[in-house]
């Protein structure tokens, strides 16, 4: 069952988890991110939504204290970024990760809990049973022997989440964890979002599909170097917001996602 | 026809060999997952400058610190050289990645090559300045285990034991950090120490390597071992352990087949065994031809 | 029939410029391995030629040496289709094991009679040794065999360029029309792959294998600075590759230093040359561009924390209020803060900062120019 945050208030009653401050970033002399301010309240499912190049994965990686601000303070639970790393797990885009990579799903997941280990220790069997647990969570466990490369797409995905899952943080940031995946990989995806909600986690994903957004999402973020509109699914997304955001109306961007969809799937 | 003989000579270029091959396959999967084996071949064209810059230098009279070179011989101060020019080069390579639109390869190609050039033309401008190199261009070409002395093969041993403990002691981490560094950077260990670690490594073992194997062939050493243990095993570990081996037994077997035969010099040994044992992989292996056949039928 | 210098100078040149041709090509399409790989596993066939010839500029030595780089390129293509390794390892792992195999072969069974003969010629080249092997037609001495050799291969590069000149653009502007419309891509690969390892094997004498990637790729990565059109990268890639033949032979053989090496090293300094100072790429101008657009969006920053009054603007403590909310040095607000000022972007409204007209025309300019819509 489908529950989101639907009033203001609500979230306003909430504690913040991520304060972002004047943020920007410029890479030569252009502004990736431009003078951002966000608060983002703890216990949220928050959605990052923008066109291309507008600095999603950016805003993702400042926040997870990967890339540094070159102006402004990103505070984790009043605290800044660089203090306290454990709380954050990261989920980086499917993209971004060298598949030919040899290692099998089940030490993919155990990678997770490295964080909680010593130079030169082994995992325990604590970890080892929080493993097994996350790869049935996320459905894996038939594969958990496979080797990475021979995932489907959604299985990819999937495999990356349970690896977040073990790390047991406070703060999950996903990069764009359902695209082009199958039905049955969103399904089990946005059941964790929800089960990680329902655990008081934050999770921040950047998301493509601004249709699907309202279902799953309490909040979601319209951003385009600079931030557009933060709050509540209702409150955000207009038609105005949309103008700003990519240009065009909402109608136009589901027609050219239709079209996009099907020269891709040609393209296969 | 093959003997391994028991003398000093021939000892010590077995065990420098088989020490190098064994650290240095190891080694490899690592680079080879960052995606920098090509980088290698750069370094060693680098390294190959700084040796015959410094010694240029010194035949010029221009010792940087002789009080310092005065107890160990010569040798050390080529060792120096060498890794000041694989340094020196690391540091331009990485300006010239960021500050460029061509692909890094094609600079790396393009890098070795045009450093080539200037060593050949810093090698014949010392004979013309009168000064003889102590050996042929062939020993800096591809190589000459024999050329080791007794310091050098204690200096190698250190190194090369060092790197294979630190690579085993620190293998978890270093897997995170070579598969994703985006995530490593999330984790509370501190990543640009471990990405440093191989850094150092690369430098030092690049040094040998070039040493033994040559300029050209520095490079098969490293990437060779690591490709050959790809097609037989799909875990980190396992691949390491076998890059490893695979690496010292060409080394060793390569090592002997150039103490036997005249005209060949161990770089090309070595790397003949080492491809040898590639091509044979490829056809019996898992993953190699076999393997897809039998896949196939199935 | 011409002094010695200038039939050498000429021999440089047109192999430089024979290498020249398929470089802008390879750069040009991004194949990154084909120079390295056909360099080094022409030595192989070289190797075979050398047991039936004893001259290194003999028919024999080209056509054994492009066979066995064509061969190298196959095979990797070949692997490349059923592993998961990448073409670039496979290329350094296919040609150190046909440059071994070269040696090995060259070392001990080449050059029965000649026992002299020195093996790094091949490796290193030696420009002025292809003076001495004459070509005699009639008895009559009518040049040195590698100026026609050379030529020859020139001449077949520039035929295959005009005459596929279309097919060459169209794949390297935009290899989804070229799909669209039907054309193999693989007619130019191989196409390509003939001409690069035709060039090779006949340049090696004056540049060596292993240099020889040097005369490929440094020309090619070169104009790249200075051009993008495809038919004028061609043009200036002859053009550097010629000025750094001129000026590395000028300076080596009055010198007697290795032709060969100075002139690869020519052109290693002309690249890092124009890596750094070229007009529209070098490091230098974009040093000063990303400099002083940094500093605009320095300016830009604050323009908008004062516009959207976040913080306290009060005039008092309003320098440390900004450094502590960027995270900046004080120093650099208040040196930002004063350039605004005087600038008339910034005024001082009952004790608050506030922008002016003009500094709130010019920020909301600057920020509707910040929208990146696809």
């Amino acid at each position: 069952m489908l529950r989101t945050y639907s009033s203001k208030e609500h979230l306003e009653q909430l504690n913040v988890a991520v304060k972002i401050e004047n943020l920007t970033v410029e890479y030569n002399g252009r502004a990736t991110l431009f003078n951002i301010n966000l608060d983002i309240p703890s216990g949220v499912l928050m959605a990052v939504l923008g066109p291309n190049n507008s600095g999603k994965t950016t805003l993702l990686k400042t926040i997870a204290g990967i890339d540094k601000p070159s102006a402004g303070n990103v505070y984790i639970y009043s605290r800044p970024t660089h203090a306290l790393k454990n709380d954050i797990a990261y989920v980086p885009e499917r993209n971004f990760v060298n598949w030919d990579f040899p290692i099998n799903v089940y030490d993919l997941v155990l990678m997770g809990s490295y964080n909680r280990l010593k130079r030169v220790e082994a995992p325990d069997t604590k970890d080892k049973v929080s493993a097994r647990e996350a790869l049935e969570r996320m459905g894996l466990d038939t594969i958990s022997k496979k080797s990475i490369c021979d995932l489907s797409r959604g299985e990819k995905h999937r495999a990356l989440i349970a690896r977040a899952l073990v790390q047991d943080a406070r703060i999950y940031i996903m990069d764009e964890p359902m695209i082009a995946a199958d039905e049955e990989s969103i399904n089990i995806i946005i059941d964790v979002l929800q089960e990680l909600r329902h655990k008081k986690k934050t999770v921040i994903v950047s998301h493509y599909d601004f249709v699907t957004i309202p279902r799953y999402f309490d909040m979601v973020s319209l951003l385009n170097v600079r931030l557009i509109a933060s709050g509540t699914t209702e409150d955000v997304l207009t038609e105005e917001n949309f103008e700003k955001t990519y240009g065009m109306s909402a109608g136009m961007i589901k027609n050219i996602r239709l079209y996009m969809e099907e020269s891709h799937a040609g393209n296969k | 026809m093959l003997e391994i003989s028991n003398s000093f000579l021939f000892q010590t270029m077995l065990k420098s060999a088989v020490l190098l091959g064994l650290s240095a396959g190891m080694l490899g999967v690592f680079i080879s997952y960052q995606r920098r084996s090509i980088e290698i071949n750069a370094l060693s064209a680098g390294s190959f400058v700084g040796i015959l810059i410094l010694f240029l230098l010194s035949s010029l009279g221009l010792y940087i610190s002789p009080y310092i070179f005065s107890q160990v011989d010569k040798h050390i101060y080529s060792f120096t050289g060498s890794i000041l020019g694989i340094l020196i080069m690391i540091t331009i390579l990485n300006i010239l990645y960021k500050t460029n639109r061509l692909h890094p390869h094609i600079i790396q190609s393009l890098m070795t090559a045009v450093l080539l050039g200037v060593g050949i033309t810093l090698i014949t401008s010392i004979k013309q300045a009168g000064g003889a190199l102590d050996s042929g261009i062939d020993i800096y070409l591809f190589g000459e285990t024999t050329s080791l002395t007794d310091e050098e093969f204690h200096f190698l041993r250190i190194i090369t034991l060092t790197v294979i403990l630190l690579l085993l002691l620190f293998f978890k981490r270093l897997r995170v950090v070579v598969f994703n560094i985006d995530i490593a950077k999330t984790t509370h260990f501190h990543t640009m120490f471990y990405v440093h670690l191989i850094n150092v490594f690369v430098v030092c073992l690049v040094a040998l390597s070039v040493k033994l194997m040559g300029v050209f062939l520095a490079v098969s050493v490293f990437l060779i071992p690591a490709v050959t243990a790809r097609l037989w095993s799909n875990r980190l570990f396992n691949i390491m352990l076998l890059s490893g081996f695979f690496g010292g037994l060409g080394g060793g077997i390569g090592a002997v087949i150039a103490g036997n035969i005249s005209h060949v010099s161990s770089g090309i040994s070595i790397t003949i065994v080492l491809a040898v044992m590639f091509f044979i992989s490829l056809l019996v292996a898992p993953k190699g031809l076999l393997g897809v056949w039998i896949r196939g039928r199935k | 029939m011409f002094s010695i210098e200038f039939e050498i100078v000429i021999v440089i040149i047109l192999s430089a410029i024979t290498c020249s041709i398929p470089g802008a090509f390879l750069v040009m399409r991004r194949n990154y391995y084909a120079a390295d790989t056909t360099n080094r596993s022409a030595m192989l066939g070289i190797a075979v030629a050398l047991i039936f010839s004893s001259y290194l500029s003999s028919p024999l030595v080209i056509i054994l040496g492009s066979i066995t780089s064509g061969l190298a390129m196959i095979l990797i293509k070949k692997i490349k289709e059923f592993t998961s390794f990448r073409a670039k390892g496979l290329s350094i792992i296919i040609s150190s094991a046909f440059l071994c195999f070269g040696i090995l072969i060259a070392a001990n069974l080449s050059f029965n009679n000649t026992t002299n003969f020195d093996l790094s010629i091949i490796y290193l080249g030696e420009t002025a040794f292809t003076y001495f092997n004459r070509l005699r037609v009639f008895g009559v001495d009518i040049g040195s065999y590698a100026l026609y050799a050379v030529s020859f291969v020139l001449v077949i590069n520039i035929i295959l360029v005009t005459v596929f000149y279309n097919e060459f653009k169209i794949d390297g502007v935009d290899k989804n029309y070229a799909a669209s419309i039907e054309m193999k891509e693989s007619t130019i690969d191989y196409l390509l792959l003939i001409m690069t390892s035709l060039s090779v094997s006949v340049s090696f004498q004056t540049a060596g294998i292993f240099m020889t990637s040097a005369f490929i790729l440094g020309p090619a990565a070169t104009a790249l600075f200075y051009t993008k059109r495809l038919s004028t990268l061609a043009f200036v890639s002859v053009f550097i590759s010629s000025v750094a033949c001129l000026a590395g032979f000028g300076i080596a053989w009055p010198n007697e230093v290795s032709i060969s090496g100075t002139i690869v090293s020519f052109l290693g300094v002309l690249f890092i040359v124009s890596v750094i100072f070229s007009p529209e790429e070098g490091l230098v101008k974009k040093y000063f561009d990303n400099l002083t657009a940094q500093k605009r969006l320095e300016e830009y920053i604050i323009m908008d924390i004062l516009n959207s009054e976040i913080i306290d603007c009060r005039e008092k403590h309003i320098n440390e209020e900004i450094s502590s909310s960027l995270k900046w040095k004080l120093m650099k607000v208040s040196y930002i803060m004063n350039k605004l000022k005087a600038e008339n972007k910034i005024e001082i409204v009952q004790n608050k900062v506030q922008l002016t007209e003009e500094g709130k025309t010019i920020l909301n300019k600057f920020l509707s120019a910040q929208h990146c819509f696809y």
